[in-house]
């Protein structure tokens, strides 16, 4: 393990920080941009993810909405790391991603910030909250498949 | 509340006619009122609340009419608390030819209840929120209305004969809305929390919860992190939310203390525009607690930060 997850006032920051400045956290009026409503059954979790994905690059990732704090940090890091990737990058990283949140072995270094909620696993009603911006930008990628496709 | 939409509403109201309600309502007293109102052609209107979301005998008066035919309300609203006058509304209701129909859930485990002193047409409560068994709840309705309305579902217990060419002649009430098998421990577990609750008292039971309750605000409002929506409702409900913490996040600190509170928008979506937040912390006191319980709740609210809350999850 990291020096960073064994430090939990430097993820406490990453994780306030996200919340009380999300970063991206403006939707684009751009309609070349995807979009995709994410509203929680069993929480209010209320978000709205966009991402600009061009020639199989993701050039942008926006979200606005009404959220808690474990959601709006991890979809403002997420917006912030898929940004400037490639989808196959992206992908890897999503799916690393999930495997933290799983519990299972993921690789530290391409997480960056997002290791923050290497724990929140372990709280099993808090999964919705880590993942449902990271849920949004799959299904922007799958659409931006379909449309090239 | 369905039976009444889908029994009594579906049968008598027609186009134009007017369903009176409060944006403080429960999902289950609003939604059945509008399927029945896209069915029938009706019209939801809602009374005005005030500012704190309370409704008053003159902003119930003000929003009366005479195409008014149901009142569907809270005896007490499960996000803020307040009591509404119900026995005048009662009459009020009638001397316009309307009927009034009460959401007991909150009320009758708290307070005392008098269906016949207020004389409300329908009033209906959950066992699960007075300490019985869940899936089993009361509906009391006036006999005329329950032998003229219908049963929302039929079947074997409801009918005392029927033949092949399809007449059907159903029981007299309650037994004609009882399709089926009915959860029969379910309904003697309600009698015996019913049986408890009157043996303790039920003006006890409402002094007791309201002292308690106005220590906790007394107490929540010297702590200049939290804002209090309802501090003048009587019950046992207060409804807040920390500066600068959601509040699911500051719920699940609490309830890392072993203290349980509800987050979110407690099924009444409606109510946004009075609260102006679309998520709030409901705690609620009930005669089981105790003034202990208040004061540890209250070292732990003064001692809730966004960071603390956090840490959770780290």
């Amino acid at each position: 393990m990291s020096d960073l997850l064994n430090n939990p006032m430097i993820l406490r920051q990453i994780i306030m920080d996200h919340y009380e400045y999300p970063h991206n956290h403006e939707l684009s009026d751009d309609p070349s941009y995807g979009s995709v409503h994410m509203a929680s059954e069993s929480c209010i979790d209320d978000i709205t993810v966009q991402a600009l994905i061009k020639d199989g690059v993701i050039d942008d990732v926006r979200f606005d909405g009404v959220a808690c704090t474990i959601s709006t940090a991890s979809t403002s890091i997420m917006s912030e790391l898929l940004a400037g990737k490639s989808i196959a990058e992206a992908k890897q990283i999503i799916a690393e991603y999930n495997a933290m949140i799983e519990l299972a072995p993921y690789h530290e270094d391409v997480l960056q910030e997002a290791v923050a909620f290497h724990n929140v696993g372990r709280q099993a009603n808090r999964i919705k909250c880590a993942t449902i911006g990271w849920k949004a930008i799959l299904q922007l990628i799958d659409e931006s498949g379909e449309k090239h496709d | 509340m369905n039976l009444v939409a889908y029994g009594y509403g579906r049968k008598f109201l027609k186009k134009g006619d007017v369903i009176l309600s409060s944006e403080a309502e429960h999902a289950s007293n609003i939604l059945p009122w509008f399927k029945c109102a896209e069915e029938t052609g009706a019209i939801v209107e809602y009374v005005k609340l005030t500012e704190e979301g309370e409704l008053t005998i003159e902003n119930f008066k003000a929003a009366m009419h005479d195409r008014v035919k149901v009142v569907a309300v809270a005896n007490i609203t499960n996000v803020l608390g307040f009591i509404a006058p119900i026995q005048e509304m009662a009459t009020i209701t009638h001397a316009f030819g309307a009927i009034i129909s009460v959401d007991g859930a909150q009320s009758a485990p708290h307070i005392p209840t008098d269906v016949k002193a207020w004389d409300i047409d329908f009033m209906s409560f959950s066992a699960h929120k007075m300490c019985g068994p869940t899936g089993v709840g009361i509906l009391y309705g006036k006999f005329e209305h329950l032998l003229a309305m219908d049963p929302f579902m039929l079947g074997g217990g409801s009918n005392a004969r029927f033949d092949i060419c399809g007449n059907i002649l159903l029981k007299s009430p309650p037994f004609k809305f009882e399709a089926g098998t009915p959860a029969i421990e379910a309904v003697l577990g309600l009698k015996a929390a019913i049986e408890y609750l009157e043996s303790t008292g039920m003006e006890a039971i409402e002094k007791y919860e309201h002292e308690l309750r106005v220590y906790m605000v007394e107490e929540l409002s010297k702590i200049d992190t939290i804002h209090i929506y309802n501090p003048h409702a009587a019950t046992g409900i207060v409804t807040f939310n920390f500066k600068d913490i959601f509040a699911q996040d500051a719920a699940m600190y609490l309830n890392s203390h072993g203290i349980a509170v509800r987050s979110g928008n407690h099924c009444a979506k409606i109510l946004i525009d009075i609260l102006k937040t679309s998520e709030t912390i409901r705690a609620s006191v009930y005669f089981y607690n105790t003034k202990e319980e208040v004061d540890r709740f209250i070292a732990v609210c003064k001692d809730t930060t966004l960071e603390k809350c956090i840490d959770l999850y780290l």
